[in-house]
């Protein structure tokens, strides 16, 4: 133990987290212990009684035990260990680690951190890449911390590791660990579950919105063309009924974004909003049931913000100027087909949550929430004044969390609703720049803003015309684009070209992988001959970005399923059995995919060919 | 069966018993080591009882024992073991019983073989 080493450990952490462990020295209820075999031991006074966090007799063989539990597990697996105590079964499971495994490890105690800072330079662990040590209780920060950890592409590979008893001392913090895991875990899958069930519809989405793409704007024509004016994101929660009226007197002052739900409720009102965003899909719930609210409504002329996959019925009745998101699996078909600048936004999981987003993009500022209960406010789902507010779901009654509410007390959340506030104070955390005001009147806490009613949010902020829709109305003037069918055509015959190229490919591809699944004994040379057929599809996604966005999702669902990646010291016969059936699942996903996609494209084609049959027609007849 | 021959059975039985107590032992270490804290203390209180017994059984066979056991070695851990149990301290818990109680219960079925062999 030197002094030295210390320092350097806490002058690093301090570095990375902006935390000083060495005040919680004084006052830490933990003291260091020689063991039997000369190590060190950690022995804490809880409440007057005194326990140890490592054996007293031997800690090495407990870190060596500790690593034995491992099980099933691969190089991308994100292990997040609760208790560091002095840390010798970290360094045991650092043997074991590859250098994809991310590593969270969380030390409720930060007396017991200050206690192995003094053991041990821990500084290589603290650059280690994808690795954290967190420490305290504050439950706000380590939700932020998983959130940087856990994503779409792990969440089904993620291991919890108690160490020694220390779910049993520090167990109100641990049942929150595993809450915010949990949390996160059904956030992703909702994320992953919408890609995976919706990805036929965003495809057919995306073709038949191509056209309203290629000649509308995208939503870099209204990037920070709004600076500094006040944004109003209505939602439809059961507190828009208090305020709502208070809104018409926003004029120009302020631009008011609505949701689908909520455009009938304020065009009832008298209330005109700036823009409408639309961000479903639309097949099931919730997108139908937006999308049944807003289509008695949907041919009107109020500016649309929505994204390249959103639902093609809204987008075709809508009558008005669109503005397009890009989406991060379409980013490529977007570039092929327009050559222009379209941006990705974070949009969370709800209209308010995207709105939000683009409010920002825009340039807004401050930004202020109306009807964002995000909870059952006086037992009622949405507002009187929106559709359906007797709307239940199927398990609803089961699905209850209880949230901190704006008042302070206690309200009744849904899981959807959690993830919603989740994704919200996420946004808001990492964009502190601005100003957030909750002016709901009610429901659960967002966690960043500050809380006024409707009105006094109105009075403060919005204190002169801004001219909004003339601002609005010049930028479409600007974006209008010339009549370009035929580059349309050609685009979407050299796509249908490669498209039967990758078809061919990958038939081959699967009809060769699958025969090797009941070859005996295969090995390295037939994985060669496998991977020329990835070779053929990786010059073709070179070639051309619209195959790419397609293939490169496609390999990239198939690289995170925990049943392909590497597993920790796999035989060759494994390694060899895996990437047959890597193969077999890759090019059957392919070869179908291609298929499919073709037949959306032959569609736009024909449907081209049909408008220029009628406007051949009309010539004639004229 | 003279008193002689009643305790060589006594020992016999318990080279058994304390055969089973080990296995016992062993498995109460893993499951506090697993986690599973409620089925080690389960084990524990059991283990508890079987040591009881054993000690009033050596005890009782002290004079036809060819290397005597002394019980009293067992005094220390045991109240190790009511002070661990009272913190309900689960490391230590695990720790008394495989880095103390343990060794002890092997060393005493070790002793017991070599009377029943002698």
């Amino acid at each position: 133990m030197s002094s030295s080493l210390y320092e350097k450990n806490v002058q690093e952490y301090m570095k990375i987290t902006g935390k000083n462990i060495s005040l919680y020295e004084k006052n830490s209820n933990a003291v260091l212990e020689k063991t039997k075999d000369d190590n060190y031991t950690i022995k804490i006074n809880d409440f007057n009684r005194e326990i140890y966090i490592h054996s007293k007799y031997s800690p090495i063989k407990e870190g060596e035990r500790f690593v034995q539990k491992l099980s099933a597990y691969n190089i991308k697996t994100v292990f997040i260990v609760y208790g560091m105590g002095l840390g010798y079964h970290i360094l045991q499971l650092l043997k074991y680690l590859h250098k994809g495994n991310s590593l969270i490890i969380i030390e409720p105690n930060e007396g017991i951190l200050s206690k192995a800072f003094s053991m041990y330079d821990w500084t290589p662990l603290m650059h280690r890449d994808k690795t954290f040590i967190f420490t305290g209780t504050n439950a706000q920060e380590l939700k932020l911390l998983l959130g940087e950890f856990i994503n779409i592409s792990n969440v089904d590979n993620i291991m919890l590791l108690p160490f020694s008893q220390y779910p049993n001392i520090y167990s109100v913090f641990y049942e929150k660990v595993i809450g915010e895991i949990k949390n996160y875990v059904s956030l992703f899958k909702i994320s992953k579950n919408t890609r995976e069930h919706f990805w036929e519809q965003f495809n057919k989405n995306f073709f038949n919105n191509l056209y309203s793409i290629f000649y509308q704007g995208t939503i870099n024509d209204l990037k920070n063309k709004f600076s500094n004016i006040p944004a109003f994101i209505v939602s439809a929660g059961p507190s828009l009924d208090k305020n709502i009226r208070e809104l018409q007197n926003v004029k120009d002052r302020g631009i008011i974004f609505s949701g689908g739900r909520t455009l009938p409720t304020l065009i009832n009102h008298n209330i005109t909003p700036h823009f409408v965003v639309s961000m479903d899909p639309g097949i099931v719930d919730p997108g139908i049931v937006a999308y049944n609210v807003l289509k008695d409504y949907g041919d009107h002329t109020i500016p649309l913000i929505t994204t390249v996959v959103s639902n093609d019925t809204v987008i075709s009745e809508h009558q008005g100027d669109a503005f397009y998101i890009s989406n991060s699996e379409y980013r490529g078909l977007v570039k092929y087909f327009t050559q222009r600048d379209m941006d990705i936004l974070p949009l969370g999981a709800s209209v308010a949550n995207a709105s939000l987003s683009i409010a920002v993009y825009l340039g807004c500022n401050p930004i202020i929430f109306i009807g964002q209960d995000l909870a059952y406010t006086d037992g009622k789902y949405h507002a009187d004044s929106c559709s359906d507010t007797t709307l239940k779901q199927d398990g609803e009654d089961n699905d209850l969390i209880e949230v901190e509410g704006i008042d302070g007390n206690k309200v009744l959340t849904n899981s959807v609703w959690h993830t919603f506030l989740m994704w919200m104070e996420k946004f808001i955390y990492h964009n502190s720049h601005k100003t957030y005001i909750d002016a709901t009147e009610g429901g659960a806490k967002i966690h960043g803003t500050d809380i006024m009613t409707l009105r006094q949010a109105i009075e403060k902020y919005c204190l002169k015309n801004e001219f909004i829709q003339d601002k609005i109305n010049t930028i479409i003037k600007a974006k209008k684009i010339g009549y370009q069918d035929e580059k349309l055509q050609r685009l979407l015959m050299n796509l249908k070209v490669d498209l039967e190229k990758v078809h061919k490919i990958s038939s081959q591809g699967f009809k060769e992988a699958h025969q090797l699944l009941n070859k005996e004994n295969t090995d390295e040379k037939d994985i060669r001959r496998l991977n020329l057929f990835e070779t053929q599809l990786n010059d073709l996604i070179k070639r051309n970005e619209a195959v790419a966005d397609i293939l490169l999702r496609i390999i990239n669902d198939i690289d995170t399923n925990n049943e392909f990646i590497e597993k920790m010291n796999e035989s060759k016969e494994e390694k060899c059995r895996r990437l047959i059936n890597r193969n077999v699942a890759l090019h059957k996903k392919i070869e179908d995919t291609a298929f499919n996609i073709n037949k959306l494209v032959q569609s736009v084609i024909d449907q081209d060919i049909e408008i220029i049959k009628i406007f051949q027609c009309s010539i004639s007849f004229v | 069966m003279n008193q002689r021959a009643e305790k060589m059975e006594v020992i016999q039985t318990l080279v058994e018993y304390t055969g089973r107590l080990i296995n016992g032992i062993n498995e109460a270490v893993d499951s506090f080591h697993e986690g599973m804290e409620g089925k080690g203390m389960d084990l524990v209180v059991q283990i508890i009882d079987g040591l009881k017994w054993s000690m009033e059984a050596i005890s009782l066979t002290l004079d036809v024992q060819v290397e005597p056991i002394d019980i009293s070695e067992m005094i220390e851990p045991f109240n190790a073991m009511v002070e661990a149990l009272e913190n309900m301290d689960y490391v230590l818990i695990g720790d008394i019983l495989e880095y103390e109680i343990l060794p002890k219960v092997e060393e005493w079925n070790q002793k017991l073989i070599l009377t029943i062999g002698a």
